[in-house]
């Protein structure tokens, strides 16, 4: 009996009569109760009394910024009923990568990053892309690709980038390229990679890379910056790489030491790996190893950062930029300011013209274009033309009073209000942090005669 | 620094007059990269900057030294960039005879094994990479390893030179990306690769150049073909290929969107109606998470 009931449909011919006229005041609701939909959301999809589909083409689409209704039939909206009226659709991202584990590799592909400032870059990126594309061969053998990191932790986001296992030997992230040497000679005992491959940086893995390759007896690639298959090729590669300055092109054979350019390989964007920490490594005879490498002494000791003048640093090279615009009027203390922060001065064009900044510190498209990692636009409306010297910024800060500025568009972090006085707040605010951390160190200097004492008694 | 500058000072002036220390400069023919006319090689013309500036400070003893093709010397590209380096103030130059693709590092090798003459401090200054040819940079790392001498890359300025417990140290500035710096203390003898960050050569006269001597050196030797440039000719280089950006949505509105929409606002945090102090705050914990404030 009530599977009967289930199967008749009953049919409310005023409800449908009002579902079909849209102007009628309860269409909505009728469109509701016919898709059996509870609330108030609106049904998009129901069965009809004749067990087809029905659809409500209106209730598809969204309520644009304008106030017009907009249909988007990419698929992407479908179900964001609810910004039809006018709320916020759910725009979660979702991971559509596709997960990747090798559990027995036939060979490993050993990438060095550079993980500048325990981040990857993006130059570690494209090295890892091409790794990945040396060690999925299809056919035969499958490679996995093994990170090898320095520090403490290992960084983030190296499953995205393509890496299978992961290494990270505790070396202090200082200037040490004969223990990164050692442990890179134990892994190579330990794994035997077939090939190496590192960033053409100069301190970093150009370093270490050619490093490794002389310890190796290898010739390297370096300034790699494409690689062919290549049958004749012994490795079965061949690859090309572009001559110190610029000028020339060596074809030849992919050695099993690589230092390779930016932009060597596209970076693997549909697959997460596994980055697991390789295990049953005989992690002992490795720190024997770099053990050994002490008692011999290394030869290069690194005796710490040395504080550079800000105003120094060309801007292009600069990490860090205080820029000034027409929006300044106490220019000392602006001055005072990027003294305090330790920021190589910026300014906009009119700053510049106004005579209040010399030339070489205009930021823009006349100017330099800057690469910093924070700059802070402080009275500085944000034109094109200034704008395009900052793409390459990875923050902005932009202190403005008109919040409706491009500037403030283009901010991370805008702070509204007169540049004078949040210029003077935050150099009151580091002055005291600072004089804080001195005092620390003030009542610490027993402790370092201690130390002295220590060591002269050794 | 944790040494003590006077004591380090002190040591490093007495043994001065005992012990002079003894730099080789090894210098190249460089391109300029425009009109690909012979000239000095910048980096290298950096290094025997650094290295005259040391001569003329603390009595270095300077000797500059170059391997190239022989044959016939007067009047050849390599003598005219070579008179470059003379220009700058140095009174002779050794040019060790190599035939042309024959591989420079067991020459060079040789000639700084001889020219060890005292048991004083010993520095190898070179650019970290030639104008010409390969130019790997990688001969100071085969360099480093066959003579057992440290190399250090990308030196902007050598600051020092002393003695601790019977060897010598040179503490020495390392240029880092950003304009940064960073001081190394390195055990001599030893290698520095310098950086184009270091100190602009000093300009070329032209009368000291007419009067600088080029000595030709024959080595014993046997000169080895460079393997890597017989196998592998290089070739005029070819523009790369610029990246496009790549889109991997799924759908038509996204992939559009990517091709056509100008960047738009990150949406960044905008703080409004704060008092200045909140604003520097929020500002202080950005620039605290960057890691950019000392
Ligand atoms: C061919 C060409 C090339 C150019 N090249 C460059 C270039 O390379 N670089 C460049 O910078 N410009 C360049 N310009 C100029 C550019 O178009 C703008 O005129 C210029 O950047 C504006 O500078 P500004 O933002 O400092 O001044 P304004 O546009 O006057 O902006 C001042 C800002 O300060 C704010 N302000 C005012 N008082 C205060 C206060 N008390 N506290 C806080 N905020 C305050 C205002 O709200 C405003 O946003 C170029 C122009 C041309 C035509």
């Amino acid at each position: 009996m009530s599977s009967s009931n289930q199967d008749r449909v009953r049919r409310d011919p005023r409800l449908e009569w009002i579902a079909r006229n849209r102007l009628h005041p309860e269409h909505e609701q009728a469109l509701a109760a016919l898709g059996q939909v509870g609330g108030s959301a609106l049904a998009i999809e129901w069965m009809g009394p004749n067990g087809r589909m029905r659809r409500n083409p209106h209730a598809v689409g969204f309520i644009g910024p304008n106030g017009r209704k907009r249909i988007d039939r990419s698929g992407a909206q479908v179900g964001a009923t609810d910004s039809l009226r006018g709320r916020a659709g759910n725009t979660a991202k979702q991971d559509n990568r596709r997960q990747v584990d090798i559990a027995e590799p036939d060979f490993f592909i050993a990438v060095v990053p550079d993980t500048g400032s325990g981040r990857l870059t993006e130059h570690d990126r494209d090295l890892f892309g091409l790794a990945r594309r040396l060690a999925d061969q299809p056919g035969v053998e499958q490679g996995a690709v093994l990170a090898v990191v320095f520090g403490d932790s290992i960084p983030e986001g190296l499953d995205e980038a393509g890496a299978d296992r992961v290494v990270c030997f505790p070396i202090a992230s200082g200037y040490a390229p004969e223990e990164r040497l050692a442990a890179l000679m134990s892994l190579e005992a330990a794994l035997l990679p077939r090939h190496w491959m590192l960033p053409d940086t100069v301190l970093g893995g150009g370093d270490l890379g050619r490093r490794l390759a002389v310890q190796l007896g290898e010739r390297p690639a370096c300034g790699l910056w494409r690689v062919d298959e290549d049958e004749q090729a012994a490795t079965g590669w061949s690859c090309v790489c572009r001559s110190g300055s610029g000028r020339w092109d060596q074809p030849r054979p992919l050695p099993r030491v690589a230092i390779a350019l930016a932009e060597c390989a596209e970076p693997v964007v549909e697959t997460r790996h596994a980055a697991a920490e390789v295990e049953g490594l005989d992690l002992v005879a490795i720190q024997a190893n770099e053990g050994a490498g002490e008692v011999i002494g290394s030869s290069i000791e690194d005796l710490g950062a040395v504080a550079v003048d800000p105003s120094a640093i060309a801007l292009d090279e600069a990490e860090f930029i205080l820029s000034a615009g027409n929006g300044i009027r106490d220019w000392e203390g602006f001055h005072h300011a990027a003294r305090v922060l330790g920021a190589t001065e910026g300014a906009s064009r009119v700053a510049v013209d106004d005579g209040f900044m010399p030339r070489n510190r205009q930021v823009g498209a006349t100017g330099t274009w800057v690469s910093a990692r924070v700059y802070v636009a402080v009275g500085i409306s944000g034109a094109i033309q200034h704008l395009q010297g900052i793409q390459r910024c990875d923050k902005v800060v932009a202190i403005n009073s008109d919040a409706g500025c491009d500037m403030v568009k283009r901010a991370d972090l805008s702070v509204i209000g007169d540049s004078a006085e949040v210029l003077q707040a935050l150099a009151t605010l580091v002055e005291a942090s600072r004089g804080e951390a001195t005092s620390q160190q003030q009542a610490t200097p027993s402790d370092v005669h201690a130390l002295k004492e220590v060591r002269d008694v050794a | 620094m944790s040494l003590e500058p006077s004591s380090v000072n002190s040591s490093s002036v007495a043994s001065a007059s005992t012990q002079a220390l003894n730099i080789d400069v090894l210098v190249s023919v460089g391109r300029h990269s425009l009109t690909e006319r012979p000239r000095r090689a910048d980096l290298d013309a950096r290094a025997l900057e650094l290295a005259l500036r040391l001569r003329d400070q603390r009595g270095a003893q300077v000797n500059a030294c170059h391997v190239g093709e022989g044959g016939q010397r007067a009047g050849s590209d390599t003598e005219a960039a070579l008179r470059d380096y003379l220009g700058m103030g140095l009174e002779h130059l050794t040019w060790i005879d190599a035939p042309q693709g024959s591989d420079a590092l067991g020459l060079l090798d040789e000639h700084l094994r001889a020219g060890q003459v005292s048991a004083g401090p010993r520095l190898v200054l070179c650019g970290m990479r030639a104008e010409q040819g390969e130019g790997s940079g990688l001969l100071p790392f085969l360099l480093s390893e066959s003579l057992g001498w440290a190399y250090v890359p990308a030196v902007v300025e050598v600051e020092d030179v002393a003695s601790e417990d019977g060897h010598w140290y040179t503490t020495v500035l390392q240029a880092l990306p950003r304009g940064q710096r960073r001081r190394l203390r390195v055990r001599l003898p030893a290698l520095l690769g310098i950086d184009a960050a270091a100190a602009q050569p000093r300009q070329s006269a032209f009368g000291p150049a007419r009067r600088g001597r080029i000595e030709q050196r024959q080595l014993e030797t046997s000169v080895i073909a460079d393997e890597s440039l017989a196998n592998w000719p290089l070739q005029p280089a070819k523009p790369r290929p610029k990246r496009l950006k790549i889109v991997t949505a799924t759908n038509a509105r996204d992939r559009f969107k990517a091709a056509a929409a100008k960047a738009e606002s990150t949406g960044g945090k905008v703080l409004q109606d704060v008092s200045p102090e909140q604003g520097a705050e929020a500002v202080l914990t950005l620039l605290k998470e960057e890691g950019v404030l000392r």
